[in-house]
């Protein structure tokens, strides 16, 4: 029996699927039924004018379609952003792709500033780019942390239940902590200490992609809601605080590109879904008027075992 | 969820609300067809509009029908596996894109086959459905959204919570954990590795 044979889908299986693991959602569902109706009045239109018309109205496309389709996959990006970002709180993982994408247009902006800034101000050979790499790169992984919930101190002695809506639509309940974190009493400390190590657009990056969500507008993403009165983590996310990862490399090499950008790599092992993978951040740090801020943060595979060093996309 | 029966009720007191009811309950499962049918060579917007054409295919069929009373499910089947090979030979124009609806198998779709190598085949693709249902989740959901659904790992990033990176790694370790529950059921396969 050939893979394609495997995974065919006939009446059963299509039944089975639809109902075990149903992919629409209802705003998709809304949409697909206009379309449908809409080919299917079209049709009948022409049918009722046959006597009378010579010519066959066609469905089209709506040219408006194609601007829907991408400002809902601009939306699925933003929840896709969110989603990762929430699983970062599980694996340690950090947000490259999407940060990559989301900031290109910053960097450029800023690289020509900071280019014109360095230019007249101070020598890149004084600044200490070692130094000012390894700081601001240990904080970002501790932000990180941090934001994801993964290291805050919290209250374990009471665990409030929320019930949620999954994706597919059933109920699930979370749990979570009250955070009692001196460091940070209430989640815009939190925020700001994001812009202490992030640029203002990488910072609003990763703030919007965190999980972390008013208490009314929680979802089945949500992993920090906030309160009027303080906020809290979910009980998943502190739980694994054991399995947090470090940078593999203390030496940290900083070194200027022709911006006067500061660029420096650094790795880490995956502690949670595989160990045996080491993925490789690229950050590119650029003077604010707030000083050294990290503007990207790419990151890559860059030990993957033998027998997994493929790409599903291209090579299924 | 409704019954055929029911929907036949309805469509016979509104028609508009009838199909709409048809809609809901039939829509999750003509999706899976064209989203199969047309993996690795459409859209998703092909698919969506595979799948608005069959059911404007499909509520033209019951206004042809009126008073029938019978299964939808084989019906409808039937018009999406027809109207997604439709897109499936117009979008692969330069690949094998000779499919025959007989091979294919009309009554491969509808639920009275009698056809003893189509039930066993049948039979078989339940089991590997089981198989992957056993993996957990979210596994089985990025396995079954990858394979059956045809989706990339990206999309299926966003829709379990997951990054792209991770599903990634998931779909290598479920494809192996697959492979092996497969072969304990006496599954084997071509190319499945």
């Amino acid at each position: 029996m050939s893979k394609d044979d495997i995974f065919k889908v006939d009446s059963n299986i299509a039944d089975r699927l639809s109902k075990e693991h149903p992919v629409l959602k209802d705003a998709q569902k809304e949409r697909l039924y206009a379309m449908s109706k809409r080919k299917y009045d079209i049709n009948e239109k022409n049918e009722n004018n046959a006597a009378e018309v010579s010519g066959v109205e066609e469905y089209r496309k709506p040219k408006c379609y194609k601007v829907v389709s991408i400002a809902a996959a601009a939306v699925l990006l933003v929840a896709g952003i969110g989603g990762s970002m929430a699983f970062i709180s599980r694996s340690g993982w950090t947000p490259a792709i999407e940060v990559e994408e989301n900031i290109t247009e910053t960097t450029e902006a800023v690289t020509e500033e900071v280019t014109e800034a360095v230019e007249e101000t101070a020598p890149a050979e004084e600044v200490d780019a070692d130094a000012i790499a390894k700081e601001l790169t240990d904080d970002w992984m501790k932000c990180l942390f941090d934001i994801h919930g993964r290291t805050l101190e919290v209250d374990r002695s009471a665990v409030v239940t929320k019930t949620i809506t999954s994706y597919g639509g059933d109920e699930i309940t979370r749990d979570f902590y009250r955070v009692t974190d001196k460091r940070y009493p209430t989640w815009e400390d939190l925020e700001k200490r994001c812009y202490e190590v992030c640029d203002a657009e990488l910072g609003k990056t990763v703030l919007d992609a965190c999980a972390c969500a008013k208490e009314e507008d929680m979802d089945y993403t949500t992993l920090i809601f906030t309160t009027d009165d303080g906020y809290y983590v979910n009980t998943e996310t502190c739980d694994t605080s054991d399995r947090l990862y470090k940078w593999n490399d203390d030496e940290v090499k900083g070194e200027f590109d022709e911006n006067g950008n500061i660029i420096t790599t650094r790795s880490h092992t995956d502690l949670d879904v595989a160990p045996d993978y080491v993925y490789e951040t690229k950050f590119t740090i650029v003077k604010t008027e707030n000083g050294w801020r990290i503007s990207e943060a790419k990151e890559k595979l860059y030990g993957v075992p033998e027998s997994d060093n493929y790409d599903p996309n291209i090579n299924e | 969820m409704m019954t055929d029966k029911e929907l036949h009720r309805i469509m016979e007191q509104s028609p508009e609300e009838g199909r709409r009811a048809l809609f809901d309950v039939y829509c999750g499962y003509v999706y899976a067809i064209c989203a199969n049918k047309l993996k690795g060579c459409g859209t998703s917007e092909d698919t969506d509009e595979c799948l608005s054409d069959t059911f404007a295919a499909v509520f033209r069929y019951l206004d042809s029908h009126t008073g029938m009373d019978g299964e939808l499910k084989g019906i409808i089947g039937t018009i999406a596996k027809r109207t997604a090979i439709s897109y499936f030979r117009r979008l692969s124009p330069k690949t094998d894109t000779t499919v025959s609806i007989e091979s294919e198998s009309v009554s491969e779709l509808s639920s009275d086959t009698g056809v003893e190598e189509d039930a066993d085949r049948s039979a078989l693709r339940e089991a590997v459905l089981d198989c992957v249902n056993s993996l957990g989740e979210p596994d089985s959901s990025i396995i079954i959204y990858f394979y059956y659904y045809g989706m990339k790992t990206r999309q299926i990033a966003l829709l379990v919570g997951l990054s792209d990176i991770a599903v990634q790694k998931r779909l290598s370790r479920s494809r192996k954990k697959l492979r092996k529950l497969l072969s304990g059921a006496g599954i084997t396969e071509e190319g499945f590795q």
